[in-house]
């Protein structure tokens, strides 16, 4: 090997060489194939993310909206008590991303949307999250049924309902666990019937986020409750003001609120059915793994570690805690990077209920770990809570409170695991 | 922005796999011996596959990955990673590694900072945890290499050994499936057993951020990552800890071979972490 031992190797003859000169053609060599299934995840690892100028430029305005927005929310009560605030909830600031077209990102542009990726939708949510807009609203209504919609949805309903949606004037919640059925949601006993041309619905949902400000509710009831489990399930839609629908709402750890439904008589046009009836496991499936990719919650964790370092660096406590900030920010950029690749399986239309589980495993632990590295790191300034005024703005004691459930909402941690290893690695 | 790698740089880490061939890391190591697993035929093979210089330009980063993957999975000398991407043995707190009869070595200077210069005394052989021949000595004032000669050796380097983790955890992680397919308890796969999955689970999932952590240094136009080379030294050390656990007793044997996984992913991690303090 040539060396040079006096300064630059710009000079050296292998300077000038590319990538493609060192290949040798494959002809001449023996290709080792891995008999594992990992190989099949491994084959998405592959990956250059150089962001695109038209990326940078989309970034930069979903930057620039947050930016904005924030101020507004400071004197929230709800907003400073809110612990991930991509869970807390605002009409205000979801009407404001439709007018400036960031909701629907990735429908075609006759129904409101501007025909990108997926892989662009999941960097302006975390832009805006970075900035800690409240965006429980958004999310349901965009990317878990929204998306679904565009996809599942007959023609007419698509276009009754996505162009609101997109426009910020018509916001979703969703109505999927139930008090029997959590973890477990094919279990779930909602039922519908369906008489002449509309279905009369009984049951209970809970765990419902945003169901106190949304304009609907999508559904996941059992339409043959002589199929078994999965089979059997269809999806609706219907206002949430539909007689026979009571939302209760109750306090939760992370601030805010969740809901639980009661459904008494409930009647829904059998036209609000999504997808085919007692086919909607599909619709199901699909929309958790939209649900799983939750960039937004990066971007406000990454806003969480870029201030404590801030913190810890003016209060001459960084050099001791260096290693610990490096290897969050680290495992921050490997989360960002399994969202971004979940992303692209569903751009390229490909199963992405692994990826995407692996996704959200990835987000929910370095909530938990950032709350505790964070607090610990801190010591006792690090317990304000909600206070505007403390290091952090009083959001790592927020962050302790509701990281507790970022391992449980969406999908359970211990459940979203059993999904990779059978889905992704072929296990069970 | 994609996911997907330019045909040429598939066909790089082919070559490379070819190279290393049906080479293994010696699998009943004298445990508290020195040992060296230095191999010249090896690294004559993975240089003549174009292995070498991968400080040369920016557009070799993807070699140095894809490579640095097939390396990691062979558990291979890292010497060869120093080599092609500092070119001589790294050299950190009063140690080198594979640099018993060196003429120069790769000094980590601060704020990423490199130098060249020769050893100043007679390499003492340590005893340490993995089979990588690392030596005391000392070293004499060396030839500081230009910012931004270091910066592309630092460059080539943090993605080589980025990659080489990722391979170290790929493989462990293939290992530990593959027992857990076919290894049968309570009349079934251990694989079907809850526990089991969920350890694979994670496992996974480190697998994953450390081989999209080392894709995504190809795309680096500094020197190290200290963020990405802590997370990605502990994430594989997960890895291999964790297939351990899933091989249970046979795993512990050393005819095995899984060991020299767990203790290599803990020797490159450490030297990544080093190197990390070094940069500031």
């Amino acid at each position: 090997m040539v060396r040079d031992r006096t300064g630059s190797r710009e000079a050296e003859p292998g300077a000038t060489r590319d990538a493609t000169e060192i290949v040798r053609g494959p002809s001449s060599v023996s290709i080792q194939t891995c008999r594992c299934s990992t190989r099949r995840v491994y084959d998405r690892t592959r990956v250059d993310l150089r962001l695109t100028d038209a990326q940078l430029a989309l970034r930069d305005e979903a930057d620039a909206l947050g930016a904005s927005l924030r101020p507004a929310l400071a004197d929230d009560p709800e907003w400073r008590r809110q612990g991930l605030l991509s869970d807390g909830d605002s009409r205000e600031v979801t009407r404001a991303l439709g007018d400036a077209g960031l909701i629907g990102l990735t429908w075609p542009e006759e129904v409101g949307g501007r025909g990108l990726t997926h892989v662009d939708a999941a960097l302006v949510e975390d832009a805006l999250g970075y900035h800690w807009l409240p965006l429980s609203l958004y999310l349901l209504s965009y990317k878990t049924v929204g998306c679904a919609l565009e996809r599942f949805a007959a023609p007419a309903l698509r276009e009754r309902l996505l162009g609101p949606i997109a426009r910020g004037e018509l916001t979703f919640c969703q109505g999927f666990s139930e008090p029997e059925a959590g973890s477990d949601l094919a279990s779930l006993t909602t039922r519908a019937t369906l008489q002449d041309d509309r279905f009369v619905v009984n049951g209970h949902k809970i765990w419902t986020s945003s169901a106190w400000l949304a304009d609907w509710i999508y559904l996941a009831v059992r339409t043959n409750p002589d199929e078994p489990r999965h089979r059997g399930v269809s999806v609706l839609v219907a206002p949430i003001d539909t007689p026979g629908i009571e939302v209760r709402r109750f306090p939760v750890l992370g601030g805010g609120f969740l809901c639980e439904i009661f459904l008494d008589g409930v009647e829904i046009p059998a036209a609000n059915l999504v997808g085919e009836l007692n086919r909607g496991w599909d619709v199901v499936m699909h929309t958790l793994d939209f649900e799983r990719i939750t960039a937004e919650k990066l971007g406000g964790l990454a806003w969480v570690l870029d201030e404590l370092e801030r913190r810890l660096r003016s209060t001459n406590r960084l050099d001791g805690s260096r290693a610990r900030v490096e290897a969050l920010r680290g495992e921050l950029a490997a989360a960002r990077l399994l969202s971004l690749r979940a992303a692209d399986l569903l751009d390229r239309g490909e199963s992405a209920s692994a990826a995407s589980a692996m996704a959200q495993l990835a987000s929910a632990r370095l909530a938990q770990r950032l709350a505790r590295d964070g607090i610990e790191l801190l010591g006792v300034e690090g317990l304000a809570d909600a206070q505007t005024s403390a290091p952090l703005e009083g959001r790592i004691g927020g962050l302790y409170r509701a990281s507790v459930g970022s391992t449980i909402s969406g999908g359970s941690a211990d459940i979203l695991e059993l999904v990779v290893a059978r889905r992704g690695l072929g296990l069970g | 922005m994609r996911f997907e790698l330019d045909p040429e740089v598939v066909l790089f880490a082919e070559s490379v796999r070819a190279a290393i061939g049906a080479w293994q890391p010696p699998r009943e190591p004298d445990l508290g011996g020195w040992h060296d697993d230095r191999d010249d035929e090896l690294a004559a093979r993975v240089a003549e596959a174009g292995w070498a210089e991968l400080w040369a330009g920016e557009d070799l980063l993807p070699a140095a990955v894809a490579g640095g993957i097939e390396l990691g999975r062979a558990a291979a000398p890292v010497c060869l990673v120093d080599e092609a991407t500092l070119g001589a043995p790294l050299w950190l707190d009063g140690r080198s590694r594979h640099a018993l009869s060196s003429a120069s070595l790769a000094v980590a200077e601060p704020r990423g900072g490199l130098g060249l210069g020769p050893p100043s005394s007679e390499a003492r052989p340590e005893l340490t945890l993995d089979g990588s021949g690392t030596v005391l000595v000392d070293v004499s004032a060396t030839g500081r290499l230009e910012e931004v000669a270091a910066t592309a050796c630092w460059r080539a380097w943090n993605a080589a050994t980025l990659a080489y983790l990722a391979g170290l955890a790929q493989h462990a992680l293939a290992l530990a499936v593959e027992h857990a397919r076919t290894r049968e308890q309570f009349g079934a796969p251990l694989g079907s057993l809850p526990a089991v999955q969920s350890r694979l689970a994670g496992a996974a999932l480190a697998t994953d951020s450390v081989t999209l952590l080392a894709w995504t240094a190809t795309a680096n136009d500094g020197g190290l990552q200290p963020d990405a080379l802590r997370f990605a030294g502990s994430a594989c050390c997960e890895v291999t800890a964790s297939a351990h656990q899933v091989h249970g007793a046979v795993g512990f044997a050393l005819e095995t071979g899984l060991h020299a996984y767990h203790r290599r992913a803990r020797s490159v991690a450490s030297w990544a972490a080093a190197a990390a303090d070094a940069a500031h």
